[in-house]
């Protein structure tokens, strides 16, 4: 039995390093695309957002659900605008990206302010701002798969 | 009577017990970022757990033993020791999920950092196991965990699509993102095949004192019990499809899935979802950190049993109570619980060889099991089982790396 788990965890081992490596080489990507697939997050946490918001509002989730989630998304997205930077895409993708990311950021801020001081139109005007900027996310995305 | 009664309750704790952190984070997973494609990774698994359960209560309930002490004996203790390690290890992680998952709702509803709830949480859990018995523990919590059904409810108010429904049923390949796909399917299938149910399981039969007349009863509750807890999982997977993927929010926070009955239960939807998460991962944490003592104490030959003073099964006791504090001091320093969970599960997925091949050989034993050692159904299920279980064993932690970021 002994020899049994031993032969089956060295084969485990072997087969495993080599679907790593094929996985690795089928996942050849440029920068762009590589950049855009490191973002899904953003958009993820953008929609989030803009939903605890909504739900904020129509009174289906506390306070402190929309100042955490807030929180969780800045940290996120904070580590998205670091990875963006240093990313080697091109101007194109980078610099809109950045610059949704930063506003991502503000308009999560300015909900979780809004949410903490029950300023109802404060809360539904960045609601407003975010389903702006998840169009702005899924057209850049829609963008990048149309270029060659 | 008491038979029908035990079969009605069984199937209650099937159902109630089934849903856990690892089919929660799994199934929204899976919902929000792949809709319906990832059905047939829960059934294929529900389809298996059925069968593994079935089993291992048969086999508890002929041989009036559990199974690791029932593997130990027929393997000898040497060949069962490096599993028995590994498993250990794995429960260890899995625990640690769980108790993550019951901070984690207790977080969504006060906004307390997670971290501060772990500690209190271990206690609870560690009070719970220490002044209950067995019967209390699995009727309860499971019987609260129907409330875990709020997820079929709200799957039939979204009215799903049928014929993406039914297409779902078949494995198909990915659109887009494919090594998150395969990770997420190994991740439900090892949060369904999760090892510490079968020694659970069968440790429980022992308790409740099963024999052979049992059989019958044990096999209505695997495949009723199991076959509608499995439900569960699969409306959540339809519930993250309905409301999470056409939003584009994908689950890789707790926060993102905590609002996914809040359309279906606009006013309740938040907390029932809180509620469904603590319990479920309260009940699961009860059956895991048994499960780490069952599995110990009949490795080493100890004294064991949930209904005993603690003063007659003290190692036992013991072997729960550091379960408990270890895992949540890893949910203390800051583990990220979802990650932490998907994780665990797929780490499941690669043990799965150490609870399926000594078992499928223990069921064949005919000195042991005489008339009730598995047919050619249970065998040619067994059979599949065990190739899958080493593929599982070699792709996923690959998986994890290059799936799981």
């Amino acid at each position: 039995m002994r020899n049994f788990f031993s032969l089956q965890s060295s084969v485990a081992r072997g087969c495993g390093a080599i679907l790593v490596f094929a996985a690795l080489a089928c996942q050849h990507k440029t920068p762009d695309q590589e950049l855009l697939d490191k973002a899904d997050p953003v958009g993820a946490w953008i929609a989030t957002l803009q939903m605890a918001g909504e739900k904020w509002l129509a009174n289906s989730v506390p306070t402190s659900f929309v100042k955490t989630t807030c929180e969780a998304a800045d940290e996120d997205l904070d580590q998205a605008a670091g990875e963006t930077a240093k990313s080697q895409a091109g101007p194109a993708v980078r610099d809109p990206l950045r610059q949704l990311i930063s506003q991502a950021r503000a308009a999560g801020k300015g909900l979780r302010r809004a949410a903490v001081a029950n300023d109802r139109p404060g809360a539904a005007q960045e609601v407003r701002r975010l389903a702006g900027l998840r169009s702005g996310f899924a057209a850049l995305k829609r963008r990048q798969e149309g270029a060659p | 009577m008491k038979k029908w009664m035990q079969l009605a309750l069984g199937i209650l704790t099937g159902v109630g017990g089934f849903f856990d952190i690892g089919n929660l984070a799994t199934s929204a997973q899976a919902g929000a970022s792949f809709r319906f494609q990832l059905l047939w990774s829960l059934l294929l698994g529900t389809l298996l757990v059925i069968f593994l359960v079935e089993m291992s209560g048969r086999f508890a309930a002929v041989t009036r033993k559990a199974l690791p002490d029932a593997i130990r004996e027929h393997f000898g203790f040497s060949a069962w020791l490096a599993p028995f390690v590994v498993l250990t290890l794995v429960h260890f992680l899995v625990l640690a999920s769980e108790i993550g998952g019951i901070c984690f709702a207790l977080h969504l509803v006060t906004g307390l950092p997670a971290a501060a709830w772990a500690l209190p949480v271990a206690v609870l859990t560690w009070l719970f196991l220490w002044r209950s018995t067995f019967g209390t523990i699995e009727n309860s919590t499971s019987l609260l965990g129907l409330l875990t059904l709020a997820f079929v409810v709200a799957a039939v108010r979204h009215h799903p699509p049928t014929g993406e429904l039914l297409a779902g049923v078949l494995p198909s390949l990915p659109h887009h993102d494919p090594a998150k796909y395969w990770f997420i399917a190994v991740s439900i299938l090892g949060s369904v095949l999760a090892p510490y149910l079968f020694y659970f399981y069968s440790s429980g039969a022992v308790e409740d004192e099963w024999d052979s007349s049992y059989v019958g009863v044990n096999r209505g509750i695997a495949f009723l019990g199991m076959g509608f807890g499995s439900l569960v999982a699969l409306t959540a997977i339809v519930v993250a499809a309905l409301v999470l993927a056409p939003r584009g929010i994908q689950v890789d926070d707790y926060h993102q899935a905590a609002l996914m009955l809040t359309d279906a239960f606009p006013f309740w939807g938040f907390v029932l979802f809180a509620a469904a998460m603590a319990i479920a991962c309260l009940g699961a944490a009860l059956e895991v950190s048994l499960s780490m003592a069952y599995t110990t104490a009949q490795t080493f030959g100890w004294n064991w049993g949930e209904d005993l003073d603690p003063r007659e099964d003290a190692r036992f006791c013991l072997v729960y109570t550091g379960a408990i504090l270890l895992s949540s001091l890893l949910i203390l320093f800051g583990i990220d619980p979802l990650k932490l969970t998907l994780v665990t599960m797929a780490i499941n997925a690669a043990v799965l060889p150490f609870v399926a091949i000594p078992f499928l050989l223990l069921m064949n034993d005919r000195k042991l099991l005489k008339e009730h050692a598995n047919g050619w159904i249970s065998n040619s299920i067994a059979a599949f089982l065990l190739v899958l279980s080493i593929v599982l064993a070699v792709v996923s932690i690959p998986l994890v790396i290059v799936g799981g970021s």
